[in-house]
Protein backbone atom coordinates (compact mmCIF):
# COMPACT_ATOMS: atom_id res chain seq x y z
CA UNK A 1 0.00 0.00 0.00
CA UNK A 2 0.93 3.47 -0.57
CA UNK A 3 3.04 4.66 2.32
CA UNK A 4 0.64 8.08 2.52
CA UNK A 5 -2.76 6.22 2.23
CA UNK A 6 -1.01 3.83 5.06
CA UNK A 7 0.00 6.67 7.09
CA UNK A 8 -3.62 8.33 6.59
CA UNK A 9 -5.44 5.27 7.25
CA UNK A 10 -3.56 4.59 10.13
CA UNK A 11 -4.51 8.10 11.65
CA UNK A 12 -8.04 7.62 11.66
CA UNK A 13 -7.73 3.91 12.32
CA UNK A 14 -5.92 5.25 16.27
CA UNK A 15 -8.67 7.55 16.28
CA UNK A 16 -11.62 4.89 15.96
CA UNK A 17 -9.77 2.69 18.48
CA UNK A 18 -10.20 5.61 20.53
CA UNK A 19 -13.70 6.47 20.40
CA UNK A 20 -14.54 3.23 21.87
CA UNK A 21 -12.55 4.31 24.99
CA UNK A 22 -9.49 6.18 26.21
CA UNK A 23 -6.48 4.38 25.45
CA UNK A 24 -2.67 3.52 25.77
CA UNK A 25 0.01 2.64 23.65
CA UNK A 26 0.34 -0.77 23.94
CA UNK A 27 -3.32 -1.81 23.83
CA UNK A 28 -3.80 0.63 20.43
CA UNK A 29 -1.13 -1.25 18.53
CA UNK A 30 -3.40 -4.39 19.62
CA UNK A 31 -6.42 -3.15 18.94
CA UNK A 32 -5.43 -1.46 15.41
CA UNK A 33 -3.32 -4.79 14.46
CA UNK A 34 -6.85 -6.78 13.59
CA UNK A 35 -7.03 -4.45 10.81
CA UNK A 36 -3.96 -3.42 9.58
CA UNK A 37 -0.19 -3.68 10.60
CA UNK A 38 0.68 -1.46 12.55
CA UNK A 39 3.88 -1.47 15.55
CA UNK A 40 5.17 0.83 18.05
CA UNK A 41 7.50 2.59 15.94
CA UNK A 42 4.91 3.52 13.75
CA UNK A 43 2.00 4.39 15.89
CA UNK A 44 4.87 6.63 18.23
CA UNK A 45 4.98 9.60 15.10
CA UNK A 46 1.29 9.24 14.42
CA UNK A 47 0.04 9.53 18.31
CA UNK A 48 2.48 12.72 18.29
CA UNK A 49 0.93 14.34 15.05
CA UNK A 50 -2.38 13.68 16.14
CA UNK A 51 -1.75 15.42 19.62
CA UNK A 52 0.11 17.96 17.49
CA UNK A 53 -3.44 18.61 15.38
CA UNK A 54 -5.01 18.54 18.27
CA UNK A 55 -7.40 15.33 17.70
CA UNK A 56 -6.22 13.47 21.11
CA UNK A 57 -5.22 14.90 24.77
CA UNK A 58 -2.62 13.19 26.34
CA UNK A 59 -2.72 12.58 30.32
CA UNK A 60 -0.84 10.46 32.61
CA UNK A 61 -2.46 7.93 35.13
CA UNK A 62 -1.52 5.85 37.81
CA UNK A 63 -1.32 2.09 36.91
CA UNK A 64 0.37 -0.87 39.00
CA UNK A 65 2.40 1.86 40.76
CA UNK A 66 3.59 3.00 37.74
CA UNK A 67 2.73 6.17 35.46
CA UNK A 68 0.79 5.04 31.91
CA UNK A 69 -0.16 7.63 29.45
CA UNK A 70 -3.73 7.82 28.11
CA UNK A 71 -5.02 9.10 24.90
CA UNK A 72 -8.61 10.46 24.79
CA UNK A 73 -10.01 11.70 21.70
CA UNK A 74 -11.24 15.38 21.30
CA UNK A 75 -14.08 17.04 19.50
CA UNK A 76 -11.75 18.06 16.45
CA UNK A 77 -10.11 14.01 16.35
CA UNK A 78 -14.30 12.79 16.19
CA UNK A 79 -14.32 15.34 12.98
CA UNK A 80 -11.70 14.07 11.11
CA UNK A 81 -13.21 10.45 11.05
CA UNK A 82 -16.74 11.96 9.84
CA UNK A 83 -14.45 13.85 7.20
CA UNK A 84 -12.66 11.03 6.52
CA UNK A 85 -15.52 9.13 5.76
CA UNK A 86 -17.55 11.69 3.66
CA UNK A 87 -14.69 11.83 1.51
CA UNK A 88 -14.44 7.78 1.40
CA UNK A 89 -17.59 7.97 -0.25
CA UNK A 90 -16.24 10.05 -3.11
CA UNK A 91 -13.50 7.85 -2.98
CA UNK A 92 -15.69 4.88 -3.16
CA UNK A 93 -17.53 6.53 -5.88
CA UNK A 94 -14.19 6.35 -8.09
CA UNK A 95 -13.13 3.21 -7.15
CA UNK A 96 -16.35 1.62 -8.83
CA UNK A 97 -16.13 3.74 -11.71
CA UNK A 98 -12.46 2.33 -12.01
CA UNK A 99 -13.62 -1.28 -11.57
CA UNK A 100 -16.17 -1.17 -13.89
CA UNK A 101 -14.34 0.07 -16.84
CA UNK A 102 -12.02 -2.44 -15.76
CA UNK A 103 -14.19 -5.14 -16.98
CA UNK A 104 -15.81 -3.96 -20.19
CA UNK B 1 18.60 -7.54 25.42
CA UNK B 2 16.72 -6.39 28.91
CA UNK B 3 14.95 -3.36 28.98
CA UNK B 4 17.43 -0.81 30.54
CA UNK B 5 19.83 -1.84 27.89
CA UNK B 6 17.53 -1.38 25.33
CA UNK B 7 16.84 1.98 26.30
CA UNK B 8 19.93 2.77 27.26
CA UNK B 9 20.85 2.06 23.42
CA UNK B 10 17.45 4.28 21.81
CA UNK B 11 19.03 6.85 23.79
CA UNK B 12 22.50 7.28 21.96
CA UNK B 13 20.31 6.13 18.71
CA UNK B 14 18.28 9.60 19.05
CA UNK B 15 20.52 11.74 21.02
CA UNK B 16 20.75 14.24 18.30
CA UNK B 17 17.35 15.30 19.09
CA UNK B 18 16.00 17.75 21.93
CA UNK B 19 16.21 16.70 25.28
CA UNK B 20 12.50 16.46 25.98
CA UNK B 21 11.95 14.53 22.65
CA UNK B 22 14.06 11.79 23.90
CA UNK B 23 12.81 11.33 27.17
CA UNK B 24 9.26 11.18 25.70
CA UNK B 25 10.39 8.61 23.45
CA UNK B 26 11.92 6.71 26.54
CA UNK B 27 9.06 6.84 28.65
CA UNK B 28 6.48 5.56 25.60
CA UNK B 29 8.84 2.86 24.84
CA UNK B 30 9.48 2.09 28.45
CA UNK B 31 5.74 1.70 28.94
CA UNK B 32 5.19 -0.33 25.83
CA UNK B 33 7.70 -2.93 27.14
CA UNK B 34 6.01 -3.13 30.98
CA UNK B 35 2.88 -3.57 29.18
CA UNK B 36 3.88 -6.62 27.18
CA UNK B 37 5.54 -8.22 30.34
CA UNK B 38 2.43 -7.41 32.67
CA UNK B 39 0.65 -9.62 30.24
CA UNK B 40 2.90 -12.17 31.03
CA UNK B 41 5.65 -12.18 28.61
CA UNK B 42 9.18 -12.44 29.69
CA UNK B 43 11.59 -9.44 29.94
CA UNK B 44 14.03 -10.17 26.66
CA UNK B 45 10.53 -11.51 24.61
CA UNK B 46 8.60 -7.93 25.51
CA UNK B 47 11.86 -5.86 24.29
CA UNK B 48 12.15 -8.03 21.10
CA UNK B 49 8.66 -7.49 20.19
CA UNK B 50 9.38 -4.10 20.51
CA UNK B 51 11.03 -4.06 16.80
CA UNK B 52 14.61 -3.19 16.05
CA UNK B 53 15.88 -0.15 17.33
CA UNK B 54 17.31 1.23 14.09
CA UNK B 55 13.89 0.97 12.95
CA UNK B 56 12.18 2.81 15.49
CA UNK B 57 15.33 5.89 15.91
CA UNK B 58 14.52 6.19 12.24
CA UNK B 59 10.63 6.74 12.37
CA UNK B 60 11.57 9.08 15.39
CA UNK B 61 14.16 11.01 13.32
CA UNK B 62 12.24 10.96 10.17
CA UNK B 63 9.03 13.07 11.94
CA UNK B 64 11.35 15.06 13.85
CA UNK B 65 13.47 16.01 11.18
CA UNK B 66 10.25 17.19 8.61
CA UNK B 67 9.33 19.15 11.64
CA UNK B 68 12.70 20.76 11.81
CA UNK B 69 13.14 21.51 7.95
CA UNK B 70 9.64 23.10 8.09
CA UNK B 71 10.77 24.86 11.10
CA UNK B 72 13.86 26.39 9.20
CA UNK B 73 11.58 27.10 5.95
CA UNK B 74 9.97 29.25 8.28
CA UNK B 75 12.88 31.25 8.93
CA UNK B 76 14.65 31.72 6.46
CA UNK B 77 11.28 33.09 5.34
CA UNK B 78 11.06 35.60 7.63
CA UNK B 79 14.57 36.69 7.18
CA UNK B 80 13.31 37.25 3.15
CA UNK B 81 10.36 39.54 4.97
CA UNK B 82 12.66 41.53 7.15
CA UNK B 83 15.20 41.98 4.34
CA UNK B 84 12.24 43.33 2.02
CA UNK B 85 11.18 45.54 4.87
CA UNK B 86 14.59 47.01 5.72
CA UNK B 87 15.92 47.51 1.83
CA UNK B 88 12.96 49.52 1.28
CA UNK B 89 14.42 52.68 0.73
CA UNK B 90 16.92 50.63 -1.15
CA UNK B 91 14.83 48.17 -3.72
CA UNK B 92 11.84 51.01 -4.55
CA UNK B 93 14.32 53.06 -6.72
CA UNK B 94 15.99 49.98 -7.89
CA UNK B 95 12.56 48.56 -8.92
CA UNK B 96 11.57 51.86 -10.00
CA UNK B 97 14.54 52.30 -12.05
CA UNK B 98 13.88 49.03 -13.48
CA UNK B 99 10.77 49.62 -14.35
CA UNK B 100 11.45 52.72 -16.18
CA UNK B 101 14.24 51.09 -18.12
CA UNK B 102 11.73 48.60 -19.54
CA UNK B 103 9.19 50.63 -20.09
CA UNK B 104 11.62 53.03 -22.28
CA UNK B 105 13.15 49.98 -24.36
CA UNK B 106 9.66 48.67 -24.94
CA UNK B 107 8.72 52.28 -25.88
CA UNK B 108 11.94 52.63 -28.31
CA UNK B 109 11.07 49.09 -30.22
CA UNK B 110 7.82 50.30 -30.79
CA UNK B 111 8.84 53.72 -32.06
CA UNK B 112 11.04 51.69 -34.34
CA UNK B 113 8.30 49.96 -36.39
CA UNK B 114 6.33 53.07 -36.16
CA UNK B 115 9.29 54.96 -38.27
CA UNK B 116 9.86 52.53 -40.68
CA UNK B 117 5.80 52.03 -41.68
CA UNK B 118 5.80 55.82 -41.86
CA UNK B 119 9.01 55.67 -44.34
CA UNK B 120 6.79 52.88 -46.42
CA UNK B 121 3.38 54.96 -46.43
CA UNK B 122 6.06 58.54 -47.17
CA UNK B 123 7.38 56.12 -50.08
CA UNK B 124 4.07 55.45 -51.21
CA UNK B 125 2.34 58.60 -50.70
CA UNK B 126 4.96 60.56 -52.54
CA UNK B 127 4.52 57.93 -55.21
CA UNK B 128 1.09 58.84 -55.55
CA UNK B 129 0.83 62.25 -55.37
CA UNK B 130 4.20 63.06 -57.71
CA UNK B 131 1.65 60.51 -60.14
CA UNK B 132 -1.22 63.29 -60.07
CA UNK B 133 1.62 66.03 -60.61
CA UNK B 134 3.20 64.30 -62.83
CA UNK B 135 0.18 63.97 -64.67
CA UNK B 136 -0.49 67.94 -64.85
CA UNK B 137 3.25 68.96 -65.24
CA UNK B 138 2.59 66.43 -68.31
CA UNK B 139 0.15 69.12 -70.12
CA UNK B 140 1.98 72.49 -68.87
CA UNK B 141 5.43 71.51 -69.28
CA UNK B 142 5.82 68.99 -71.50
CA UNK B 143 6.28 65.32 -71.63
CA UNK B 144 9.85 65.21 -71.26
CA UNK B 145 9.47 66.68 -67.75
CA UNK B 146 6.08 64.87 -67.09
CA UNK B 147 7.34 61.93 -67.79
CA UNK B 148 10.09 62.39 -65.92
CA UNK B 149 8.10 63.11 -62.75
CA UNK B 150 6.01 60.12 -63.73
CA UNK B 151 9.02 57.81 -63.76
CA UNK B 152 10.15 59.05 -60.29
CA UNK B 153 6.58 58.72 -59.28
CA UNK B 154 6.53 55.38 -60.22
CA UNK B 155 10.22 54.25 -58.76
CA UNK B 156 8.70 55.65 -55.53
CA UNK B 157 5.68 53.66 -55.46
CA UNK B 158 7.77 50.47 -56.76
CA UNK B 159 10.00 50.69 -53.93
CA UNK B 160 7.66 51.63 -51.41
CA UNK B 161 6.08 48.09 -52.17
CA UNK B 162 9.49 46.23 -52.63
CA UNK B 163 10.82 47.40 -49.18
CA UNK B 164 7.12 46.52 -47.69
CA UNK B 165 7.87 43.36 -46.87
CA UNK B 166 11.30 42.99 -45.19
CA UNK B 167 10.20 45.67 -42.80
CA UNK B 168 6.85 43.81 -42.19
CA UNK B 169 9.17 41.12 -41.01
CA UNK B 170 11.18 43.24 -39.31
CA UNK B 171 8.25 44.56 -37.63
CA UNK B 172 7.51 40.63 -36.73
CA UNK B 173 10.40 40.07 -35.02
CA UNK B 174 10.29 43.05 -32.86
CA UNK B 175 6.85 42.51 -31.61
CA UNK B 176 7.80 38.88 -31.08
CA UNK B 177 11.35 40.20 -29.28
CA UNK B 178 9.26 42.78 -27.06
CA UNK B 179 7.04 39.81 -26.04
CA UNK B 180 9.98 37.60 -25.06
CA UNK B 181 11.05 41.01 -23.28
CA UNK B 182 7.81 41.31 -21.12
CA UNK B 183 7.88 37.14 -20.38
CA UNK B 184 11.19 37.61 -19.09
CA UNK B 185 10.99 40.61 -16.68
CA UNK B 186 8.25 38.76 -15.71
CA UNK B 187 9.77 35.80 -14.66
CA UNK B 188 12.47 37.51 -13.03
CA UNK B 189 9.51 38.85 -10.57
CA UNK B 190 7.62 35.80 -10.08
CA UNK B 191 10.84 33.95 -9.58
CA UNK B 192 11.71 36.57 -6.51
CA UNK B 193 8.50 36.39 -5.25
CA UNK B 194 8.66 32.55 -5.21
CA UNK B 195 12.02 33.29 -3.27
CA UNK B 196 10.21 35.73 -0.72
Amino acid sequence: MDIQLRRGLLEICVLKVLTKGDSYGYRIVKDVSKYILISESTLYPILKRLEKNNCLKVYTEEHNSRLRKYYKITNIGLEKIEDFLKEWDEVLKVYQFIKENDND
Amino acid sequence: MTKDQFLKKLNSKISILPQNEIAKCITFYSESIEDRMEEGMKEEDAVADIGSIDEIAKEIINENSIKYSLDKEKKTKSVWKILAICGFPLWLPLALAFGATGLVLYISLWTVVLALYTVVLAFGLTGVLLILAGVIQFYRMGPITGGMIIGISLVLCGLSLVIMKPINQFAKSIIKCSGQLLKNIKKIFIRKKEVA
